[in-house]
């Protein structure tokens, strides 16, 4: 038997010598790593299915846990999101009773940081602006560091002008640093007794019973009042400041000065109560200039920004119901 | 593919289709299978040492998968929490200081049902994240309950003082329309039938006999009767400490026991009584003792808020019967 294999050639109508072509070896070769691909494959799935390593132990086991709590998470925090929507209702419920108007809208910090990061996320084409902008401000921020310094050269306060400007009520007179304790403004407000409009003369801070009531400015006691009667102003101070500055603290609970006592600007005079006509503890406070009782929210303007004072003269101007 | 193979038979002189067959197909298929297991040996040992087992990727995905629903459930209940706080500080630093209530004690506010937890600890022991996130919303029902029930009692609060509000004396009794004078004096004078000085304890409304008088305050008529001094008077209980009488009536229209509005009819202006001419004697007392009244109405209001009020108290007191 010869070895000798030998192909017909159509072509050429002869029986050629059969050689080893590079084609042959390649169809060999797929065809060996075909099939091993598949015993490779059978054999991994097989080993897999019947071997547990540790690790897909511990996560089958949490990603079963992971299944099952999941609802039972869900269907409580479902249940407690629905409770504080009706909470959330409820609240603006108790303040719309009290104030006869919708709460403030507080701006949540977390929306203007969402927005910022928004912002950053595709922020690559503004990287250029924000350099822009830095550099604006900076040369804004010098320039008017240098204003500064001339308006500060040339402002010469005299005793007499210092003596006047310190006469200006320009303190609050609680501590309010969220500025949400005015709660009711100087002009027509809606009376909480007969709930009919009248005219406010003041302006209304709620704070709890025994918060510190600060003169607004340096000034004398002139007048002290206290009744028990629970209408009017109550216990209240009038502090006069000079230069036709009188300032009027009402529904106090205790009264720390005397008649004819001097007292300087942010002097505690009193603690907040809700003495006389008052439906909640709160300070009513009343600048009277020239005899005549003005909006105080203006004067209010020592230790905040203008964008403070902007929010607090807000806050002022919302026509809702006055504590009285 | 394939081509056929010829060897070429020297007996025959001929070229003859040759097949592998026998020991040679045998021999052929051996090697072929052998090298086919030696590269699988060689691939499957690759796989197992450089990457984790199919089973696990597909685990390790589903884990992904519900670790971020889980994180998205964990970011809810923070928000809640969140949500929560505010108003447990409104609820304590708003609403509790302007209704004049003692904040809830820590011991309240951290108390709440608690020990009925819906899950089985045991099981979760080893896994924080859902032993944590079970914890937190095990706190955060307790702190809710709290909070509902502090509501509800703000609730109460604010409805007690809404009535306390209501029933205070804080209107004029006759519209300053029909007021031909309001007579401040309160305190000694001289009386003007007896001719001595004796305390006047209320003010006097100068107004046309027939002009209607209106209750000041929510409350409860007390008595309405013909006394010699008083003429037709009405008093009226208003709960809180509060009295307003109403004397010198020309008649009145209410019945002891019945309840009224602010801004309801009492009566009429006469000059019954111990009186010289036809007007309204007003009083207000306080724990029966005599206040001024002219603390108790606001003198400025004008003639179409004060006609609103009154609007107010009837329509109420229609919606009542």
């Amino acid at each position: 038997m010869s070895d000798i294999k030998y192909h017909y050639n159509p072509k050429t109508f002869r029986y050629e010598r059969a050689r080893i072509t590079i084609r042959d070896i390649l169809w060999y070769l797929s065809c060996l790593l075909f099939s091993s691909l598949i015993i490779s494959g059978v054999a991994i799935v097989t080993y897999d299915y019947w071997t547990e390593t540790e690790n897909e132990r511990l996560l089958m086991i949490e990603n079963k846990l992971l299944k099952k709590h999941r609802p039972i998470l869900e269907e409580d925090l479902n249940k407690v999101e629905a409770t504080l929507v009706n909470l959330k209702e409820a609240d603006r419920d108790l303040y719309l009773r009290i104030f006869n108007t919708d709460p403030p809208k507080s701006s949540p910090p977390s929306n203007t940081i969402s927005r910022e990061q928004a912002l950053l996320a595709d922020a690559s084409g503004f990287e250029g602006l924000l350099d822009l902008l830095k550099t604006k401000s900076e040369l804004l921020k010098a320039k008017s560091s240098r204003t500064n310094e001339v308006f500060g050269n040339t402002i010469h306060i005299s005793e007499e002008q210092l003596e006047i400007l310190q006469s200006i009520p320009s303190l609050q007179p609680v501590n309010n640093p969220q500025l949400d304790l005015l709660v009711s403004g100087y002009g027509k407000r809606i009376n909480p007794f007969h709930k009919g409009n009248y005219q406010h003369p003041g302006a209304d801070f709620a704070a709890a019973r025994g918060t510190e009531v600060f003169a607004t400015a340096t000034g004398r006691v002139i007048n002290i009042n206290r009744t028990s009667l629970q209408a009017g102003y109550g216990n209240y101070i009038d502090l006069d400041h000079g230069h036709g500055f009188v300032t009027r603290y009402a529904h106090l609970e205790d009264i720390n000065v005397h008649r004819g006592q001097k007292v300087d600007k942010g002097f505690v005079i009193g603690t907040v109560g809700n003495s006389g006509g008052s439906i909640a503890p709160h300070l009513h406070y009343e600048i009277i200039r020239a005899g005549e009782q003005v909006n105080p929210a203006p004067y209010m303007m020592e230790g905040l920004t203008s964008e403070q004072h902007n929010t607090l003269l807000k806050l002022s101007a919302k026509q809702n119901q006055s504590l009285d | 593919m394939i081509r056929l193979k010829y060897t070429y038979d020297p007996k025959t002189c001929k070229y003859e289709p040759w097949y592998l067959s026998g020991r040679g197909l045998r021999y052929q298929i051996a090697i072929f299978i052998a090298l086919s297991l030696l590269i699988s040996c060689g691939l499957f040992y690759a796989f197992v040492t450089n990457f984790d087992s199919l089973n696990e990727q597909l685990l390790q995905v589903e884990n992904l998968t519900l670790k971020t629903k889980w994180q998205i459930l964990e970011d809810r209940i923070h928000q809640a929490f969140s949500e929560l706080n505010t108003l447990v500080e409104k609820d304590d630093n708003t609403y509790r200081a302007i209704l004049d209530t003692e904040p809830l004690s820590a011991e309240i506010r951290e108390g709440g049902a608690g020990g009925s937890e819906k899950f089985d600890a045991g099981e979760i022991r080893n896994f924080p994240t859902l032993l944590y996130d079970h914890t937190i919303l095990e706190k955060l029902k307790n702190k809710l309950e709290v909070e509902v029930q502090s509501f509800e009692q703000l609730d109460d609060i604010l409805n007690e003082r809404v009535h306390m509000w209501a029933s205070r004396p804080a209107i004029q009794p006759i519209s300053n329309k029909q007021l031909d004078q309001l007579y401040m004096s309160y305190g000694s004078r001289l009386h003007p039938i007896h001719k001595f000085v004796r305390d006047h304890n209320g003010l006097d409304f100068k107004a046309s006999k027939g002009t209607p008088v209106y209750a000041t305050g929510d409350g409860k008529v007390g008595m309405a009767y013909f006394s010699a001094t008083y003429g037709n008077v009405v008093y009226i209980y208003h709960g809180h400490g509060y009295e307003t009488r109403y004397a010198h009536l020309w008649k009145f229209v209410v019945k002891p026991g019945e309840t009224v509005k602010r801004g309801n009819i009492i009566g009429y202006v006469g000059s019954t009584g111990t009186s010289v001419s036809s007007h309204l004697h007003y009083e207000v007392l306080f724990h029966d003792r005599h206040v001024n009244p002219i603390n108790f109405f606001q003198r400025d209001l004008s003639n179409k808020e004060y006609e609103h009020l009154i609007e107010i108290g009837n329509s109420q007191s229609k919606a009542l019967d």
